[in-house]
């Protein structure tokens, strides 16, 4: 089964290559960039793109969150700390692992690629679902932060109050950090 | 037509960029930039996964359990926000007690 009949079209295609390509671009910009400012609005360039996907992917509700926070306010702590520092136009050089860390990175994507075809995934659109279930899918992926609100109050609630005390400790960490003495 | 498989090769790709990115950058803010790339890949495979598959546990416990990839995702972000706050105030004060943040020269430990 398949929750929208969007997702056939042509159009939809097409416009999930170019995110996937201005992202993937955008990435390699980020790290293959020698200006440190240039770099960091690459990084915003790619999580706009990557917001672009979720939407694709039914998750509304994240992708206002990764505009927010990705797209927001990750950037500008980011360029507020490259703006301190000197030497900013050739502030982003490659250590002395270029070669070593090709071959890290290129094991590891090899890798991941064994483990996404060589696993038989549990698909939606496999799954044999009677007709109530396809109706209680498809209202839940419609309106997701709803059904979002819901999991996080019930069954996550122990966890979003963990996620709380998390913020708070690296809030006062930060200031600690960098208050005078 | 697009299915799960592209999502996860595309998260993969933007994964080794990240890793590719931490293991050979000499600034610190730059391996913090790379390591949000890392959190990005893992998020979009998160939410595909909540998209596309379905837990065998789903038809005792409900449908409702298909969003978890995407409460996953949340909390992914979360912690996302909080290291680069971090991992930020580490890297000023480093930079105001040695006027660098080249991590190579980062070996106060080794002395």
């Amino acid at each position: 089964m398949t929750v929208t009949g969007i997702e056939q079209t042509p159009a939809f295609t097409i416009i999930w290559w170019i995110i996937a390509a201005v992202s993937i671009g955008a990435a390699l910009l980020v790290v293959l960039l020698n200006d440190l400012l240039k770099a960091a609005l690459a990084l915003v360039v790619c999580f706009l793109a990557i917001a672009g996907f979720f939407v694709m992917l039914q998750a509304e509700f994240l992708a206002v969150v990764q505009l927010l926070i990705y797209a927001g306010a990750i950037p500008i702590l980011v360029i507020f700390a490259v703006l301190v520092m000197k030497d900013v136009q050739r502030g982003n050089p490659f250590n002395q692992f270029r070669i070593p860390g090709l071959l890290v990175s290129g094991a590891l994507l090899s890798m991941v690629l064994f483990v996404i075809f060589d696993t038989s995934w549990n698909l939606l659109e496999d799954a044999a679902l009677n007709p109530d279930s396809v109706a209680q899918v498809v209202s839940t992926f419609s309106n997701t932060a709803y059904a979002l609100g819901e999991l996080l109050l019930n069954d996550f609630v122990l966890a979003v109050e963990m996620a709380a005390v998390l913020l708070l400790a690296s809030m006062i960490g930060a200031i600690a950090l960098v208050r005078d003495r | 037509m697009i299915g799960l498989t592209h999502y996860l090769v595309f998260s993969g790709i933007i994964l080794s960029i990240g890793v590719y990115g931490a293991l050979t950058k000499r600034n610190a803010i730059a391996v913090l930039m790379c390591i949000e790339l890392v959190f990005n890949a893992v998020t979009i495979a998160l939410i595909s996964f909540a998209r596309y598959t379905v837990p065998l546990s789903a038809q005792e416990q409900g449908l409702g359990i298909l969003l978890t990839g995407q409460v996953f995702a949340i909390f992914v972000i979360t912690v996302a926000a909080a290291e680069v706050a971090l991992g930020l105030a580490i890297v000023l004060a480093i930079y105001r007690n040695r006027q660098t943040v080249h991590i190579t020269e980062m070996n106060a430990l080794k002395k």
